[in-house]
């Protein structure tokens, strides 16, 4: 199988503690076709239509800031689907390369490595993505403790927010 | 209007030219006892005749649809 | 059948006994207001329907909601204590046998100690009298109908009889139904629409069967299941939204409808007219940018992920994975020129091992023979395993075995990774492109957003401002500040009413519009799946049916349209022939269509409305339409059966086109009741009408009230003076 397939089949895991947080801010509940008119639900300060949007969100934004914040050992954690199914897949496909990037790989090394020691580099590299997809969320939290208005008065808050330095 | 009326008003309607089924013009004289039994013209007919007399609309559905099964 | 005369018995103003008696031709009561004319016009609907005008909500309402206002005044003051009578009685003649209609209606009250008590039901006494007999009650209720039907007929009866201020209404082309219906009066097009139904049901039934057939045809069934359920999913929610839709739109309509109610009680409703659609007009721009601007917010966040703005600096990163990739790429450059050179020199030798003996010779049996006996047989030279010389002679049982390696033959690493990073690449410069524009992007989606909010106040203000506006002239011609508060409190909330579910309107059909785009790429799919041949007779069925159904469609639709001409042109003969006599501008009768909906308008000879149009020219052409559906109907001769009546229909016309009304109206019907007040002051007028040439005149009333000056308010000495003019 393709590296990049196997690396997509991977299920990226969050602290749970954040469970919450994602959901005031995520439409999605799982459901199939569309359930209350989104333009209600955007009313109602929901920024993302899907959890592993928001994931998606803080992973750049934890790569953006250099702030990679690994999840303890023992943490509670919960997953969602796999990176295949993340939407869209250019954008999958760049956290991707920036994970690798930031991983310091050597490419060449890598593709001499044995099969096991290959899906172990895999491994390391989803939790490169948890770590700052972790600090992500961080930040976010952090940011809506300081200003609890910061994500509810401003339609553009998200995007402000990864402008800050 | 008479039942021959009705259909003469549908015939003359430019998709029955154009598919060839009828020439111009010979709407205005069209029996409804044409003796050619035009496949279409004669599920039109049913439909008309449901209408006219009064028939119930899944009936005479029906009856158009067995017809069209019929002669296919 | 010819109204021959009213008896009014204690009805109202008409104290005492009252007569009036009427030809063919136009007959015409004239009276200044509040004289009796409306009153007359009540009198003949309370005989037919039992019902009195309310003048306060300005609409009918039973007899026994009203029952005391409809017996004089002067009578019930006057009575001793007992019964007191009112009753009005029509006379009908059927002038192809001379038959004569009585319909009378009587109601009744007792007078005791002073105290009044009206009686709450009214009775109706029918009497048939054939020419040369004596008249006979009609008990029969069937019978009965049958003389109603042919005094008036129901389908017809709102254009043959109605007062000034319907006029409005009757030709509200604006709203579809009324259209529909006046369409459907002039000529019956439900068979058309029936007809139509019946394509539509039989197009879909084959269609389904042909589906049915594709399932079972299916290369994945588990797939094409699962998309069945889906469409069928789709489907209930469209036909929801559609159910939904409908009912937004019916109480759209119905708060417009109110709204305009509300409106048509004024007596400046002109002027609020235009200014109503006015405002409109600015409520569908207002609704519309409303509308964009919900879309643009929503996709805003979308474009998070669909525009990449969500990567906005992250171009770092990139250059970073660039960097990685391209030391990738030289490492296996250089191990691909490792490999290279090492494979040169293994080939070499095979090359060199190749050239000294042909492959083949000598021939691997006795290379075998050689190895057997370990002797080399071409220079008969000892052999023994493991010397040299043996070994030679094994290396070319092998020679043949050893190949010219190429470069591709050989793996350069354990794992090929080329194409992941390969695309991860790629996709990375595809992305730095679109990123190096993000910010212009939302730059851009943040403008026009702007500019969305600034037009939307905008319109709010332009609204607002109308809505003022005509809440002052609301105000400025209501009778009391109470009345006018209550309707500008009313049309407030019908508006509101109104606009809320214009918004539900728009927002349903976008979600309309996205269930049905789903489904067409549902059926792709479906179709996609699809292995093997349909049966080609089934397909015909469908493209038959197909066929069929827009055919019938069409020809629906061309009826409808020729029926639309039909009324164009029979309404400009009426229009033509109101306006001969006066030399002002007078145009041409326009049905035109706007969003499938016909308003008259007024145009030029170049097809240019006509605008600045007086009150009077407008009204106009709603009476010349209103004339034309009755006058164009192909199956009867209904104006020169029915009697036209009408009260104050010419109040908005002015005096330059009232006679030429009149003339008209003489010549379409065969009879007509006209009241009016026009003729009261202007004599000129009056004598034009008495005298006039062409006018095919019946009798002229004018009516006074008999009360002098000082005691007009006081009903209980009124009675009304009945004097005929001719």
């Amino acid at each position: 199988m393709d590296l990049l397939e196997k690396i997509k089949l991977r299920e990226p895991e969050y602290d749970a503690k954040y469970y919450d947080m994602i959901l005031d801010y995520t439409i999605e509940q799982g459901a199939k076709m569309g359930t209350a008119g989104e333009e209600e639900k955007w009313k109602q300060g929901k920024y993302f239509s899907t959890r592993y949007e928001m994931y998606m969100y803080a992973t750049l934004l934890g790569m953006k800031r250099d702030y990679s914040l690994p999840i303890e050992k023992g943490t509670d954690k919960k997953s969602f689907i796999k990176i295949d199914s993340w939407k869209p897949s250019e954008i999958a496909d760049y956290i991707i390369m920036c994970a690798i990037a930031k991983s310091n790989l050597d490419l060449f090394e890598l593709e001499n490595t044995e099969e096991a020691e290959v899906d172990k580099k895999i491994t390391e590299l989803k939790s490169t993505i948890e770590s700052y997809a972790n600090g992500g969320f961080d930040i976010i939290r952090s940011k809506k403790e300081e200003d609890e208005a910061y994500f509810l008065e401003n339609d553009n808050s998200f995007l402000d927010l990864l402008d800050e330095k | 209007m008479t039942r021959e009326q009705l259909l003469r008003t549908y015939l003359e309607d430019e998709i029955f030219t154009e598919n060839g089924y009828l020439e111009p013009g010979e709407f205005d004289s069209f029996e409804w006892n044409d003796k050619r039994r035009i496949l279409i013209i004669e599920v039109l007919k049913i439909l008309i005749k449901g209408e006219i007399d009064k028939e119930g609309k899944a009936t005479t559905v029906r009856k158009a649809n067995q017809f069209i099964s019929n002669q296919l | 059948m010819i109204l021959q005369s009213i008896d009014l018995d204690n009805f109202m103003c008409y104290y005492g006994e009252n007569r009036f008696e009427f030809t063919e031709g136009i007959n015409v009561i004239i009276g200044d207001n509040g004289y009796g004319k409306s009153k007359l016009y009540d009198a003949i609907y309370w005989v037919m329907y039992d019902q009195v005008f309310d003048t306060s909500s300005k609409e009918f309402k039973p007899t026994k909601q009203l029952n005391n206002t409809i017996i004089s005044d002067r009578a019930l003051h006057e009575a001793e204590d007992g019964q007191i009578q009112c009753s009005v009685t029509l006379t009908f003649i059927d002038k192809r046998n001379e038959n004569t209609y009585t319909l009378q209606r009587q109601l009744k009250a007792t007078k005791e100690n002073g105290e009044i008590n009206f009686g709450s039901k009214s009775s109706r006494r029918v009497t048939k009298k054939k020419a040369y007999l004596t008249a006979q009650v009609v008990d029969n209720n069937e019978e009965i109908e049958r003389i109603e039907k042919k005094i008036i007929p129901e389908n017809i009866r709102h254009y043959m009889w109605f007062q000034g201020e319907q006029i409005e209404k009757l030709i509200d082309f604006r709203d579809n139904e009324t259209l529909t219906q006046a369409i459907n009066v002039l000529s019956d097009i439900s068979n058309f629409d029936n007809i139509s139904e019946r394509t539509e049901a039989l197009y879909s039934q084959v269609k389904n069967e042909l589906k049915k057939k594709q399932r079972s045809l299916s290369k994945d069934k588990e797939k094409s299941d699962s998309l069945e359920d889906d469409r069928k999913q789709l489907e209930r929610k469209l036909a929801e939204l559609k159910g939904q839709l409908k009912e937004a739109e019916e109480n759209s309509r119905k708060a417009e409808q109110k709204s305009s109610q509300l409106l048509n009680k004024l007596e400046d409703a002109q002027r609020i007219r235009e200014l109503d659609d006015k405002r409109k007009a600015v409520e569908k721009d207002f609704n519309n940018v409303h509308q964009q601007l919900n879309n643009e917010q929503l996709t805003f966040h979308k474009k998070m992920f669909t525009n990449s703005w969500l990567l906005k600096g992250t171009e770092e990163l990139f250059e970073n994975f660039s960097e990685q990739y391209s030391k990738y790429e030289e490492d296996r450059l250089n191990k691909k020129a490792e490999i290279k050179a090492k494979l040169a020199v293994e080939n070499e030798l095979i090359k060199e091992l190749q050239t000294r003996l042909p492959v083949n010779v000598p021939e691997p049996i006795y290379v075998q023979q050689m190895l057997k006996e370990q002797r080399c047989l071409v220079c008969n030279r000892e052999a023994k395993e493991g010397s040299d010389a043996y070994k030679s002679i094994e290396s070319l049982v092998n020679r043949s075995k050893k190949e010219i390696k190429e470069l591709s033959d050989v793996e350069i690493a354990k794992h090929d990774f080329s194409n992941s990073f390969k695309s991860l690449y790629h996709n990375g410069l595809n992305q730095e492109k679109i990123i190096s524009r993000v910010d212009e992007d939302i730059h851009n989606t943040l403008i026009r957003t702007q500019e969305l909010l600034d037009r939307k106040g905008e319109l709010r203000e332009e609204l607002d401002e109308i809505t003022a506006e005509m809440e002052n002239i609301v105000i400025e011609t209501s009778i009391d500040t109470d009345q006018a508060k209550n309707i500008i409190n009313d049309l407030r909330a019908q508006n509101k009413y109104a606009e809320r579910f214009n918004v539900d309107i728009g927002y349903l059909n976008n979600q309309i519009k996205e269930v049905e785009k789903k489904l067409k790429k549902l059926e792709k799919d479906y179709e996609d799946l699809v292995v093997g041949d349909v049966d080609k007779g089934l397909i015909k069925k469908v493209d038959l049916c197909e066929e069929l159904y827009n055919a019938a469609t069409s020809t629906r639709d061309r009826v409808f349209k020729r029926l639309i001409d039909t009324l164009e042109e029979e309404a400009n003969k009426h229009y033509l022939s109101m306006t001969q006599d006066n030399l002002s501008v007078r145009g041409i009768i326009k049905l035109r269509e706007y969003n499938g909906n016909y308003t008259p308008e007024l145009v030029d000879e170049n097809d240019n409305q006509l605008l600045q149009l007086n009150t009077g020219n407008i009204i106009l052409i709603k009476l010349a339409t209103i004339m034309a559906i009755i006058s164009a109907r192909k199956s009867t001769r209904d104006t020169a059966l029915y009697t036209l009546i009408s009260d104050a229909p010419m109040s908005a016309l002015g005096d330059d086109y009232t006679i030429g009304f009149c003339k008209t109206v003489s010549q379409t019907y065969r009879q007509s009741i006209i009241m009016s007040k026009e003729f009261y002051k202007n004599e000129d007028l009056r004598r034009e009408l008495l005298n006039g040439n062409n006018i095919n005149l019946g009798k002229v009333y004018m009516i006074t009230p008999n009360l002098p000056d000082s005691e007009r308010t006081n009903r209980k000495k009124l009675s009304t003076n009945i004097k005929p003019l001719n």
